[in-house]
């Protein structure tokens, strides 16, 4: 194994973390401001029905 | 050897709009809590879903083989396929030592370093998040590891058959002259171990969808064997009438023979084969929906790559830390980078 096969190798593993991170992110990002969002307009909810 | 401009184009462009999709069950899942007033997180106990009950029934019927049902229905694959004389004479002994190499391998390498990155490298990557997600219903999971998964494994593969410098890690995929169910585990080692989907499942998993995985995995197993397999299994499909409607939606949302058979041929000249798109492995939507789809309904004459000369097992699973001997080929020590 010589160093352009080493780079080709950590080429390679950078393309696949970056097939793998933005996934991720996307997925934690949008289950994380579900929960979030939802659970807010909730509580604006119950808020505003125990002020009538 | 330069990518295509309007290859990296349209590479840029499905990308844009593969974020869009990444996250459509998450806006669907959403949209659907906020009309009927649901909030899973605060219940206390998960609800019972009706399929779930079935597959933990299913489960428990398998017993000590639950672990073993995927690769028992491969053997049984292969073994169908060979009492057939479906490889007929193409199975020579290098072609069989790369296909058992690559087999025992994604046993013996690729399950305990993905268990072992799974229960000891997530818990530092990702501290504190084990089980945060879950609340998520479990048919929602299910929609979510299917897009998550299978979409991340067509642009991993796609990827290695459109970036020129990608490509040698997965040609082994594709130098069998057969089509057999041992194609689906047929790859180089490093192409296998780096597998995006992989990680972004055990993440998935890490963080609370695991039953959702589990189902996900084992139905995406049974696709893309089937699609691999020389069984044409598909083809009553095209050939009676009445399944013509069923067989229309059949090819465009899972991977068949016929469409990834297309994608394994040694040739494009004859109409069928198609190894420049189809890249799908369990559901070939993705295909349809980026343009790289080609439905022919029929089977390729020749499988492979046409200049193959057969390399060393060694080197068709462990390139580049093990050259070809082959003069000229792409996995030599000078090998060109053809693509």
């Amino acid at each position: 194994m010589r160093l352009q096969d080493l780079t080709l190798l950590v080429k390679k593993v950078l393309v696949g973390a970056v097939a793998t991170v933005v996934p991720l992110l996307i997925l934690l990002g949008g289950l994380h401001l579900t929960r979030r969002m939802l659970t807010d307009s909730s509580r604006t909810e119950q808020v505003s029905s125990h002020a009538k | 050897m330069k990518m295509d401009a309007d290859v990296r184009q349209k590479i840029i462009g499905n990308g844009l709009a593969s974020l869009l999709i990444y996250a459509l069950p998450v806006a669907l899942m959403f949209l659907t809590f906020y009309l009927t007033n649901q909030r899973p997180w605060q219940q206390t106990a998960p609800s019972s879903v009706p399929i779930v009950r079935y597959y933990q029934s299913f489960e428990r019927g398998l017993g000590p083989f639950q672990d073993y049902a995927l690769t028992v229905f491969v053997i049984v694959l292969g073994i169908l396929e060979f009492s057939f004389g479906l490889y007929e004479k193409r199975w020579t002994k290098t072609e069989r030592s790369i296909d058992i190499a690559c087999f025992a391998a994604s046993y013996i390498v690729i399950r305990p370093f993905t268990t072992y990155v799974g229960l000891k490298v997530l818990p530092i990557v990702l501290p504190g998040l084990k089980n945060l997600y879950v609340w998520v219903p479990f048919l929602w999971g299910v929609f979510i590891i299917c897009i998550a998964d299978d979409l991340t494994q067509y642009w991993y593969h796609r990827l290695h058959h459109q970036i020129p410098w990608l490509w040698r890690f997965h040609r082994t995929h594709h130098s069998a002259a057969y089509m057999g169910m041992a194609m689906a585990s047929r790859q180089n080692l490093i192409y296998t171990i780096f597998f995006s989907q992989i990680y972004l499942t055990a993440a998935l998993v890490y963080l609370g969808l695991g039953g959702p995985a589990l189902i996900v995995l084992g139905l995406k197993g049974v696709i893309t064997t089937l699609a691999h397999s020389c069984i044409p299994w598909d083809k009553p499909f095209y050939k009676y009438k009445v399944l013509r409607p069923a067989a229309w939606v059949l090819e465009r949302l899972i991977s068949t023979p016929a469409t990834h058979h297309a994608h394994h041929a040694a040739s494009t000249d004859d109409g069928i084969g198609y190894y420049k798109g189809n890249f799908g492995n369990m559901f070939f939507l993705w295909d349809v929906i980026f343009g790289t789809a080609h439905i022919s309904r029929e089977y390729p004459k020749a499988y492979g790559i046409s200049h193959y000369q057969g390399d060393q097992w060694y080197a068709q699973l462990l390139w580049p830390i093990f050259k070809s001997k082959v003069e000229g080929s792409e996995l030599a020590a000078n090998g060109p980078m053809v693509k």
